[in-house]
């Protein structure tokens, strides 16, 4: 009869509990999600609207943001699609999850940013959050079977960064040759060419001229003229891209960096 | 530096709201006016150059703002930028955007 009312005690004790952890749960739960964030970012609403109004030309945002994490807004990266080739303007970290996000494997439109095609790449300045995505733009197409050379252009000291980068990686870059995964020998293998402000690309879709703009301490930093063009020949759309632009007013004192 | 903007159809243009003496989320943050200016352009700056080039769509990317997303809207820059007179078609771009 004693050991029969412990287990009673021990089950009320257990039930309580349990109730109790119930009701501070559903306190944490109902606070969340705040009501701000839910209307900021209603998913499959707000995720990738289309503007576009070309058929030849479409410019697709793989990251619209900043170095801040936040979500809706990746490191800085867009994609310029003509005829059905990808032009990738900065590789900020939102360029791999969100070229993939927007093809049709994803439920996106932009059958074109499938990885055997992700090859060409323009920075406008090496700034972290443009280019920290480089290392998957070499490497992840790679892996999921790109045979073209990764080709990079951008200001001076782009080819000592790209370097330093397959540096990095080249164990990496052997194990995946020569061990089993037997990747291709091609697709890995880097261009990296510096340009100055002048024309610095042209083939049948684009030509893409840079421009010298002022960013801060950069001795070079680019905005991207792009123009495109239809398979005719004749041109289809201007687009530019301003680069992280300042010094509209230079103080000279008080410069301060993050 | 215009003449890049010139006739374009598209012009993606970076952003920023910034103004430490009225924002209590700017007076806290780690950086200067002086170095916004240096590095960026201000949504103010950036209308003065839209009027300028007037492109058929202006879309904001790279935009700075120290208030928390939770506490800002997503369409901030778009409005001050029309506040500061310019009247045409833009557009605060998030990922995944098809212009």
């Amino acid at each position: 009869m004693k050991r029969h009312s412990s287990v009673v005690l021990a089950l009320t004790t257990t039930l309580t509990l349990l109730l109790l952890t119930g009701a501070i749960a559903q306190e944490i739960i109902k606070g969340k999600p705040i009501a701000s964030r839910a209307e900021w970012a209603p998913l499959g609403q707000a995720y990738g609207r289309d503007y576009s109004t070309s058929d030849v030309t479409k410019v697709v945002v793989l990251g619209s943001g900043t170095p801040a994490a936040d979500p809706r807004h990746s490191g800085i990266s867009v994609a310029v699609v003509v005829n059905g080739q990808p032009y990738i303007i900065d590789c900020g970290p939102g360029f791999w999850r969100n070229s993939q996000a927007s093809t049709p494997e994803y439920g996106g439109k932009i059958a074109a940013l499938e990885p055997k095609k992700l090859t060409r790449l323009f920075l406008t300045h090496l700034h972290f959050d443009h280019t920290e995505g480089m290392a998957e733009f070499m490497l992840a197409p790679w892996t999921l079977e790109r045979e073209g050379a990764p080709q990079v252009y951008g200001p001076p000291g782009t080819e000592d960064m790209v370097d330093h980068l397959m540096k990095a990686y080249a164990k990496d870059i052997y194990i995946q040759m020569f061990g089993l995964e037997r990747t291709n020998a091609t697709g890995w293998k880097w261009l990296a060419k510096e340009v100055l402000p002048g024309e610095v690309y042209k083939d049948n879709n684009v030509r893409i001229t840079a421009y010298q703009n002022k960013h801060g301490s950069w001795d070079y930093s680019y905005a991207y003229r792009v123009v495109t063009y239809k398979p005719n020949g004749t041109v289809d759309r201007t687009i530019v891209f301003s680069g992280d632009r300042g010094s509209f007013r230079w103080y000279g004192r008080g410069l301060r960096r993050r | 530096m215009e003449e890049v903007y010139a006739g374009a159809d598209i012009l993606f243009h970076e952003a920023y709201s910034f103004d430490p003496k009225t924002n209590p989320y700017d007076a806290k943050a780690p950086v200067s006016v002086a170095y916004m200016n240096a590095f960026h352009t201000s949504t103010e700056q950036l209308a003065g150059v839209l009027k300028k080039v007037n492109p058929k769509v202006a879309v904001i990317y790279h935009y700075v703002t120290f208030t928390p997303a939770n506490a800002t809207d997503q369409e901030r820059a778009v409005k001050e930028i029309k506040s500061f007179g310019y009247n045409g078609v833009v557009v605060q771009s998030q990922d995944a955007d098809i212009f």
